[in-house]
């Protein structure tokens, strides 16, 4: 009995065992199969995530490495520049230059982060490519480097290799493991303390005027077209009716002060039928400088004609003598009229304003004056001392139906330059040339890409 | 004893049906899973063009239409509701839905092409409006449109600007230069305000008068960017230079 117990026992333990192992084996392979899964599923997830972290690394070490380069050639280009005296190495050197500041700013677009810092080592590019530029302009023209040029150049120098120090300061953190990718954008990004760093000790950066559009003068140029008295914002407010007529104003919802490039006040003014206009007035005369509000347009009416007759009579309507109208751009729910102020025949591209008409009211949603602002003024000097025959000669031969006039251009923002303007055809696309009315020299050509953009009127 | 069985046996059954069941799980994670894994990210963005659009697209669908017999009248480039009657008409006849919007199967059945891309002409403008329209729609949607077009002035006065990047792309896609970008709500279509605001901005609106910097007080993250000066607010964004 005690055996057959025993037996039993025994024997139902080897059931036991039996059950306890086929439970087991369920266990493990649902635990094999979870184990499976998963590693699949993040190993796929972990492989991508690894390549895709290795190859914006090596996107980001690229750019690294290339603005080392770059900076490394421009320190040099510099240095060798202020001892040469040929016109062609000299001119050479600065065409090195400007290159590797564009190809530079490339690379520091993209390694750049929000910090005042980094900003300043891309202006560094920018107005040292910019200067190149204008001092080519200069050599190309017969004129030398200057005392001041080398005494700028030298000054430059000095900061390219304060900025080359500290790119390479970088190279001791990436062999101790730092990773762009992890890194950039963070708070204590190394990268960004690098220039930080730097801002410390003293460098002098020179001021750098010159005819370019990175120039430090575009930004402190002064308006020419706003003049006359300085007006409250009670005395301005009284000028909205004239800047609005043909709306009816339900309330002037806003008033801000702007002290930015041309002290105004902005007003944000409720129409009736609950549209919204912005209308931006210089407080120095009281000159409109914009005005903006958004018309769904449904059911377009007007021609562009009627458009143009609009543009000239609210011109007209808020004092503005002797514009035409230069380019209209259709673009099916409103039309943009570019007007040109025109003196003697002329027409000054520099004082362009551009209005915005709807084409179903026939409301003026749109207008900008700021270049207007900027540069409106009456020229001295508009007599050509090239004949027109001569410029059309000089002009490519290639072109077809060349229609001209005389014009003044903005160059690179701050001067501008009196040209003759031919428009002629060339295997069906238009080109505009323009051909210096001074030297008869041939100075810019534009291509019309895209008719759509558009259409000069003659 | 036979408890223990039975406990067993139903134990085991148990256990059967849970294993069963996790493999299953197991098996239809794995299928469903694996092809995002494998999948290559399909680019290819198509617009839907509808009553109100307006452009040369239009002008193409107009021009197909008149030309398979579906009248439109005057080939003007509005999509107006004589379009939409067309196009209804020109569907219901192919066998697809009526709905009166052109999208990707309207336009293969038409034969024209709407999708976003170059359309052949090298059109740098209009990318780089479209590009812009983008940042604006993504980053300032629901902003009044003196505000949107203020957010794409600011991308303007960056590239104006020797402290960015000089080019419109340039600007938009420099790293951390904008939220939007960075977390891919830039991929959004834009709408038809962010279309007109862009252009506005392109034809030299700056209603944030110079700035190049613009944030949101309450979701700004940078304690840099407070120390930027103040120009103007708008809506919920404050301009800065």
């Amino acid at each position: 009995m005690e055996n057959n117990n025993k037996h039993s026992s025994a024997a139902s333990s080897l059931r036991m065992n039996k059950k306890q192992m086929w439970l087991v084996g369920i266990g493990s392979t649902i635990l094999l199969a979870i184990i499976v899964t998963l590693s699949v599923l993040f190993g796929l997830t972990v492989t991508d995530r690894g390549n895709l972290l290795s190859d914006s690394e090596n996107a980001y070490q690229r750019s690294y490495y290339g603005l080392v380069v770059n900076l490394v050639d421009i320190e040099n280009d510099l240095a060798k520049v202020r001892v040469m005296t040929g016109d062609k190495v000299i001119k050479d050197s600065f065409y090195k230059i400007e290159s590797n500041c564009q190809i530079a700013s490339t690379h520091l677009a993209v390694l750049s982060i929000n910090s005042s810092s980094m900003e300043s080592l891309a202006m560094f590019f920018n107005q040292l490519g910019g200067y190149s530029g204008h001092l080519i302009n200069n050599l190309d023209s017969g004129k030398k480097l200057t005392t001041s040029n080398i005494e700028t150049l030298t000054k430059l120098w000095d900061v390219s290799k304060e900025y080359g120090k500290a790119l390479n300061g970088m190279q001791a953190h990436m062999a101790d493991g730092y990773s762009f990718s992890e890194s950039l954008g963070e708070i204590d990004d190394q990268f960004g303390m690098i220039f930080d760093g730097m801002n410390e000790s003293a460098i002098e950066y020179p001021s750098l005027i010159y005819d370019g559009p990175f120039s430090d003068g575009v930004i402190d140029r002064d308006p020419k077209g706003t003049v006359g008295e300085e007006l409250s914002e009670a005395q301005a407010r009284e000028l909205l009716p004239k800047y609005l007529q043909g709306y009816d104003i339900a309330e002037v919802a806003d008033v801000v002060e702007n002290n930015n490039r041309i002290p105004s006040f902005v007003y944000s003014v409720i129409l009736k039928g609950e549209r919204t206009v912005t209308v931006q007035i210089a407080k120095k005369g009281g000159m409109l400088l914009m005005l903006d509000l958004f018309h769904e347009v449904y059911e377009p009416v007007l021609t562009v004609e009627q458009c143009k007759v609009i543009a000239s009579q609210y011109c007209e309507s808020i004092g503005l003598k002797d514009m035409t109208a230069v380019w209209v751009n259709n673009n099916s729910s409103n039309v943009y009229v570019n007007m040109c102020y025109e003196q003697n025949g002329v027409i000054l591209y520099p004082d362009m304003l551009k209005l915005k008409i709807s084409l179903d009211t026939g409301e003026v949603i749109g207008y900008e004056g700021l270049n207007y602002a900027f540069n409106h003024t009456k020229r001295d000097n508009l007599t050509a001392k090239v004949s027109l025959d001569e410029a059309v000669l000089n002009a490519s031969a290639i072109l077809e139906d060349i229609e001209a006039r005389l014009v003044v251009i903005p160059i690179n923002v701050t001067s501008e330059k009196l040209c003759y303007e031919l428009v002629g055809e060339f295997n069906g696309e238009k080109y505009f040339v323009y051909v210096d009315a001074m030297t008869g020299k041939e100075i810019k050509v534009l291509r019309m890409i895209d008719s759509n953009q558009g259409d000069l009127l003659m | 004893m036979t408890k223990l069985n039975e406990i067993m046996k139903v134990k085991g059954k148990l256990a059967f049906v849970i294993t069963a069941i996790i493999l299953a799980l197991c098996i239809t994670g794995m299928a469903i899973y694996l092809p995002f894994v494998f999948a290559e990210e399909t680019e290819g963005y198509v617009e839907t063009i509808r009553s109100g659009a307006s452009g040369t697209i239009v002008k193409d669908i107009q021009k197909k239409l008149n030309e398979k017999g579906y009248s439109v009248g005057t080939v003007d480039g509005i999509f107006g509701s004589k379009t939409v009657k067309a196009v209804k008409k020109f569907q219901s006849d192919n066998g697809l839905t009526s709905d009166g919007i052109v999208g990707s199967k309207t336009a293969q059945a038409l034969g024209v092409d709407i999708s976003g891309g170059s359309s052949g002409n090298s059109n740098y403008t209009g990318s780089d409006i479209y590009l812009l329209a983008k940042c604006i729609h993504a980053e300032a949607r629901g902003e009044p449109y003196i505000g949107q077009v203020a957010v794409g002035s600011v991308v303007l006065n960056r590239v104006k600007s020797s402290k960015f990047p000089n080019s419109i792309s340039g600007v938009i896609y420099q790293p951390w230069a904008f939220t939007a970008v960075h977390d891919g709500q830039m991929n959004l279509e834009p709408n038809e305000e962010a279309k007109r605001a862009a252009r506005d901005a392109m034809n030299g609106w700056d209603p944030s008068n110079g700035c190049i910097y613009y944030f949101n007080p309450v979701t700004a993250t940078s304690d840099w960017i407070w120390s930027r000066e103040v120009q103007l607010t708008i809506g919920r964004h404050k301009f800065a230079i």
